[in-house]
């Protein structure tokens, strides 16, 4: 991923899956064996230093975000009461941190929001936990639609395969950063009643719906090229012969030889989405106060920068190393699956 | 950068980039504009010129120097050049260098007005109380090219605001000439070869006179609005004329390049004697188009190069930097500010919130000072507790609800209220315009806290900014309360307390989104628009709009928003147009 | 390869046709009346009437439709403001200039954006990559390729106002961005007023091409026909040059067209971060005052831009690599 825009619709555009990079399926290791594949991966993965260092900081921060309540419990804040507007000395007149460093002190450990004057750790832990559950959830579902619609047209071919593939070219094309800013109060307008407050999980429903409504074209072009390599080999035509039903030819035959794609392109997508969710806050797209969310606090951050450039850094650099983690975890996950791809 | 944009500009975006805005002329630094030391612009007053007031030039302005060019920094073009589609006011910024209209305003160099005849003679005679006026124009009046500016060309300006594609523009004088809103059906613009019967021309094409249907003591305050401003017979190209206006003041337009540049030249053919309100400086005013207001900022602050002949067209100095701007003295001494023209306010929907005791309870409720500091503290602007604004003729400050007092709002006293009218638990569905100012997502979040603890029931139901408008204008909406703004087209009464609280002028899309229809109301307007003595009249609109405030409470009024803007080095008598809400450029 | 060209255009053009029929639907979806804008502060039902009506917004949706779509191909004539000759994308509603105009009008930004930064992350990638490949599994190897990961893992409207607080403001080692300059007015300004964006846009960009040059190059040096050449006694410099080299580059071509399609398209977080005025920044000023046609527009650019890049990526691809054939 290296758009600037992580467009929710071109994911994966940059690294095109026309070859790029080559998810080895050449030597499909079924099945059987002392030494199970996933056993073989595991035990290479584990030597890997990197990736163990990387996979417990994004362990870290899943559990920081799972664990949101109990540490806000312990810390003793919550991220909804407006400290800075009730008590007074902790925000100045033009609504910024008095104390240095965003107003960082014993009480307030990663200092105050400016403005509203909410705590900045329980802020970001709680962001950190809705952005999460909004990015897994979309990569899972971007994945089985993804699975499903790659491996239906591959399989089938035909005309299913021709829809599908027009299908994902508009998809592509489609200028979809630009539709989510349009479109995305429309929608919410649509669904809710007018004197009805928006419930949160609406919000997180509908753009977890809408950023895989856009997302699951290039995992769905991925895996039905690799479906249509493996419909003519082998193992797949005797199956056919024998008389095995196509059900049985996809989930025993297909599916186990597309894992390691699947699994790579899955644990490229979820910091993707991260980031994605991110950049679509910036645009004023998604979750808003006071739901706490990471994307919002870097849009809010962006804006108050040049005066309380500590209120950038907080959730700006934890969604950086979160990244890194995740992508460096991700490679490692792919030496692991598949050392030809690299070394 | 545009981030600041967002956060500036929407009510901004709704006003200065040009979009949907619908309220106010000359709206706003959103939530975004802060400022630190207490302000130096005191409000303006406002008052009739003399006929000798009326004469040029106009007076010297100190520090100013002659010559030069004159470079303004906007982030975005102006909509409209024609001056029968100008309304909003950062396009009247420009047009007040090559427009003028019958009147206009002589700003005094403490902000104070004066209305004064700019190509009349005078601000006109009133006879029949108000239902007749006359106009008489100067002598020495010129087009650029040199051709005599004549009363066809004042008539054909009144004329083209019925055109069909005029529909910009503001429909006061039209109405009034015709007595219907509809008046497009009565009368399609000049182009038919046909002219208004009520606008009657003398032969010595020197006088115009005005037949109203009712009568307008202010109609010579609405004639100085550039949609009534003079455009020649013989160069009108209709549609065309957006882009290619011709001068009759002391600036023409030499070159325009859409959304990137404006230069403008002295008009050869201007004559200061006959100008009682520009002094034009320089000899060139060069627009550039493009930077946010916080480049402006920063390339001000920086000041080199031609940028020490730079001011910022329109847009204020944003809340980025408000605090380096005001803490540095070298660069405070450079900033001119003042308060926008015009209220902020919640509109409550009187047709769904029926009891007055709720609307009180909520006035009583509402979290001010919180709501301020979110958009920047004392900087910001001022606690607003009267419909008028500070720069209205004749308003009178007065405080129903305690809030100077007590800006946090008295949660208390509005419970009581509310237990009052065995309401405690009622529903508010509030509503503001969602993905341009994003001060409002946080206010919203204060707004609810205060209003919960009043004993309220807050649904929050934020409205796309592109469509709010539409949406809150809307006569069976679902809103109770509704974020809104409204500033007035002259400085008088009338201009703010008829459109908003007129319960006859309840329609889709009009004003009136707080739907008041209340018949003493509704009566005591039309009573005092029509009474011919300026004092009396201001005395009973000050008096109504306490009144309405104390009695009917169907707004909360917010704050006086306040701009700062920022000049370079080399530029001087730099001063803060009252009426605008932006830079004097003809003064500079 | 012309019939390729010409079947894939015919694709494209249906995808485009979809694509804005799609938008035009979509924009009416909202509950909103882009006449409000023009009917004034005084509105009444009448005014917004025959704003509508000026805007040709009272026809139904497919009447509308096709006269955008047949404006495209044959031009259109417009009461008062004359004659949009063909491709005409019609009179934007907010100001009434020409679409075709604006568009064109904001495209040096985006092509300056685009290209500027494009120079700068291919040198960079491609260098750094063919310098990781020869020194295969070493310090040098490792680092670039670490920094590679890092450097895709940044986020512009992160990595970018932080740089613009610390280099720009604090600092003061780089200008701020602006495009106020063109190319054409003053080079030496354009370059200044663009160079934080490139860096920045490059610092993200670059790593895909390190890793992707890196890794198409130690596969190609390990394929037979480099192997024989080397066997051949040819020297280092030459078989990596005239050998390893060809076979490596279609995969960057590759993303670079992607890369470069998606960037002309408008970028609007970038121009958003930076406060730059491009399509991207249009395409936004088009959303926020409801300008159909705008919107369009830009939609339209957007679209054919990564559409294009396709096509070109592919013809390019087998001009270079000859093991692809066209189907």
């Amino acid at each position: 991923m290296t758009s600037p825009i992580p467009s929710a619709a071109t994911p994966y555009e940059a690294a095109p899956d026309t070859g790029a990079a080559p998810p080895a399926s050449t030597a499909p290791p079924r099945g059987g064996g002392t030494s199970s594949p996933g056993r073989i991966a595991w035990r290479r993965f584990r030597r890997d230093r990197a990736g163990v260092v990387s996979a417990y900081i994004v362990l870290l921060f899943f559990v920081a975000g799972i664990g949101a309540p109990l540490i806000a419990k312990v810390y003793g804040k919550d991220p909804y009461t407006t400290y800075g507007q009730n008590q007074p000395g902790l925000l100045n007149q033009f609504g910024f941190p008095i104390a240095p460093n965003g107003g960082i002190s014993g009480d307030f450990w990663f200092g105050v929001e400016p403005q509203l004057g909410r705590d900045v750790l329980t802020l970001l832990l709680y962001g950190i936990r809705n952005s999460l559950l909004i990015a897994t959830a979309t990569t899972l579902l971007v994945t089985a639609l993804g699975i499903t619609v790659g491996i239906t047209a591959g399989y089938h071919g035909g005309r299913v395969d021709n829809l599908v593939g027009r299908l994902v070219d508009i998809l592509l094309a489609f200028p979809s950063t630009l539709f989510f800013i349009a479109m995305w109060p429309v929608l919410i307008s649509i669904l809710v009643r007018p004197d009805q407050n928006t419930p949160t999980w609406l919000t997180v429903v509908s753009l977890i719906a809408v950023m895989t409504a856009f997302g699951w074209a290039p995992i769905a072009r991925l895996l039905r090229g690799e479906v249509l390599a493996l419909r003519e080999r082998e193992f797949v035509e005797a199956a056919k012969v024998t008389g095995a039903s196509a059900a049985r030819i996809v989930f025993r035959e297909l599916l186990p030889n597309l894992w390691t794609p699947i699994l790579v392109q899955a644990t490229l997508a979820l910091p993707m989405y991260v980031t994605t969710e991110a950049a679509l806050a910036f645009l004023g797209v998604g979750l808003s106060d006071p739901t706490p969310d990471w994307g919002v606090m870097i849009q809010r951050g962006a804006q108050v920068y040049q005066n309380d450039i500590t209120y950038m850094l907080f959730p700006g650099l934890s969604m950086v190393i979160f990244v890194i983690a995740f992508n460096l975890l991700g490679d490692s996950v792919r030496d692991a699956l598949d050392p030809k791809a690299r070394r | 950068m545009s981030i600041s944009r967002r956060n500036f500009v929407i009510a901004g975006s709704v006003a200065a980039a040009g979009g949907s805005l619908v309220l106010s002329a000359c709206s706003s630094g959103g939530g975004g504009a802060q400022g630190g030391s207490a302000a130096s612009a005191s409000y303006s007053k406002v008052t009739v010129g003399t006929a000798k007031d009326s004469t040029g030039p106009a007076p010297e302005v100190t520090g100013a120097r002659k010559g030069g060019t004159l470079h303004a920094l906007g982030p975005d073009d102006f909509s409209h050049l024609d001056p029968q589609r100008i309304y909003f006011a950062w396009n009247s910024t420009v047009a007040n260098l090559y427009v003028r209209c019958l009147t206009g305003y002589r700003i005094a160099p403490n902000g104070s007005m004066k209305l004064v005849g700019d190509l009349a003679t005078d601000t006109g005679t009133m006879t029949d109380g108000g239902r007749t006026w006359t106009f008489t124009l100067k002598d020495g009046l010129k087009w650029e090219d040199g051709s005599e500016l004549t009363v066809d060309d004042v008539r054909h300006g009144i004329e083209r605001g019925f055109a069909s594609f005029t529909t910009e523009g503001a429909t006061y004088v039209q109405t009034w000439l015709t007595g219907s809103t509809d008046f497009r059906s009565l009368y399609k613009g000049p182009y038919g070869g046909k002219h208004l019967d009520s606008v009657v021309t003398d032969t010595a094409k020197k006088t115009i006179t005005f037949q109203l249907k009712t009568a307008r003591p202010d109609l010579n305050w609405a004639l100085a609005m550039h949609s009534y401003g003079a455009v020649p017979v013989a160069h009108d190209s209709k549609e065309k004329y957006d882009k290619d206006p011709v001068s009759c003041g002391p600036y023409r337009i030499k070159q325009h390049s859409v959304d990137k540049s404006m230069t403008l030249v002295r008009n050869t053919h201007w004559d200061p004697t006959t100008d009682p309100i520009r002094t034009a400086y320089p000899d060139s005013v060069v627009f550039e188009f493009g930077p946010e207001a916080l480049q402006a900022t920063d390339r001000l602050i920086a000041d080199s190069g031609t940028d020490q002949y730079a001011v910022m067209a329109y847009s204020g100095v944003p809340a980025e930097r408000i605090q380096k701007v005001i803490g540095t003295p070298d660069l405070q001494k450079r900033t001119v500010n003042g308060l926008l023209t015009g209220l902020y306010y919640y509109a409550i929907n009187c047709r769904r919130i029926k009891d007055v005791k709720v609307r009180q309870a909520l006035n009583h409720a509402w979290p001010l000072e919180q709501i301020r500091s979110i958009y920047g503290g004392p900087s910001a602007g001022d606690y607003a507790t009267t419909v008028l604004s500070p720069d209205i003729a004749g308003r009178v400050k007065f405080d129903v609800y305690g809030k100077l007092k007590n800006p946090r709002g008295d949660t208390a006293k509005a419970r009581s209220l509310l237990k009052a009218a065995g309401k405690l638990g009622q529903k508010i569905v509030y509503t503001y315009p969602q993905g341009g100012n994003d001060a409002y997502d946080k206010t919203k979040v204060v707004i609810v806290n205060a209003l919960k603890e009043a004993g309220f029931d807050p649904v929050v139901k934020p409205v796309e900014s592109t469509s709010y408008y539409d949406q809150v204008g809307q006569i069976d909406n679902t809103f109770d309360v509704m974020w809104y703004g409204w500033s007035p087209d002259w400085p008088a009464a009338y201009t703010l307390i008829q459109p908003l609280f007129d319960g006859a002028t309840i329609a889709d899309n009009a004003p009136n989104v707080s739907q008041l229809n209340v018949g003493w109301v509704n009566t005591a307007i039309k009573k005092d628009a029509g009474i011919a003595d300026t004092v009396k009249q201001e005395a009973a609109w000050a008096a109504l709009d306490k009144e309405i405030m104390a009695k009917e409470a169907p707004i909360i009024p917010e704050t006086y928003q306040r701009r700062y803007y920022l000049y370079g080095t080399k530029v001087g008598g730099a001063q803060f147009d009252p009426l605008f809400s932006a830079f004097l450029i003809y003064k500079l | 390869m012309l019939r390729f060209v010409a079947r894939r255009t015919l694709s494209a053009l249906l995808i485009l046709l979809v694509i804005s029929a799609l938008t035009f639907a979509l924009f009416y979806v909202a509950p909103r009346d882009p006449a409000r804008a023009a009917c004034g502060k005084l509105c009444t039902p009448q005014t917004l009437a025959l704003v509508r009506h000026n805007l040709g917004i009272d026809d139904p949706l497919p009447v509308q439709y096709w006269h955008w779509l047949t404006a495209l191909f044959v031009g259109r004539d417009y009461t008062g403001l004359g004659r949009c000759p063909a491709p005409c994308l019609g009179y934007s509603f907010t100001n009434h200039e020409p679409v075709l105009g604006l568009i064109t009008d904001r495209f040096p930004t985006t092509l300056s954006l685009s290209l500027g930064s494009a120079v700068v992350f291919v040198l960079f990638g491609v260098g750094t990559g063919m310098v990781a490949a020869v020194r295969q599994g070493r310090a040098l190897d490792k680092i670039a390729s670490s920094a590679s990961l890092v450097g895709s893992s940044l986020q512009i409207y992160i990595v970018g106002v932080v740089a613009m607080y610390y280099l720009s403001d604090q600092w003061r080692l780089l200008p701020r961005p602006s495009d106020a300059v063109g190319f054409t007015q003053d080079p030496a300004a354009w370059f200044k007023g663009l160079l934080l964006p490139w860096l920045v846009l490059a610092l993200i960009f670059t790593a895909n091409y390190t890793r992707m040059t890196r890794s198409q190059l130690v596969e190609t040096l390990a394929e037979d026909y480099v192997r024989t050449a080397r066997a051949k006694g040819l020297g280092r410099r030459t078989v990596f040059f005239r050998y390893a080299w060809r076979g490596a580059m279609g995969p960057i071509v590759t993303i670079l067209g992607l890369d470069l399609g998606y960037l002309l398209g408008g970028a609007i977080i970038t121009e958003e971060t930076f406060g730059l005025h491009g399509i991207g920044a249009l395409s936004i000023k088009a959303v926020r005052d409801n300008d159909l046609p705008l919107l369009l527009g830009v939609v339209l650019v957007a679209a054919t831009a990564i559409v294009v890049a396709n096509i070109v990526v592919d013809a390019v691809y087998a001009v270079i690599d000859p093991r692809v054939r066209l189907a």
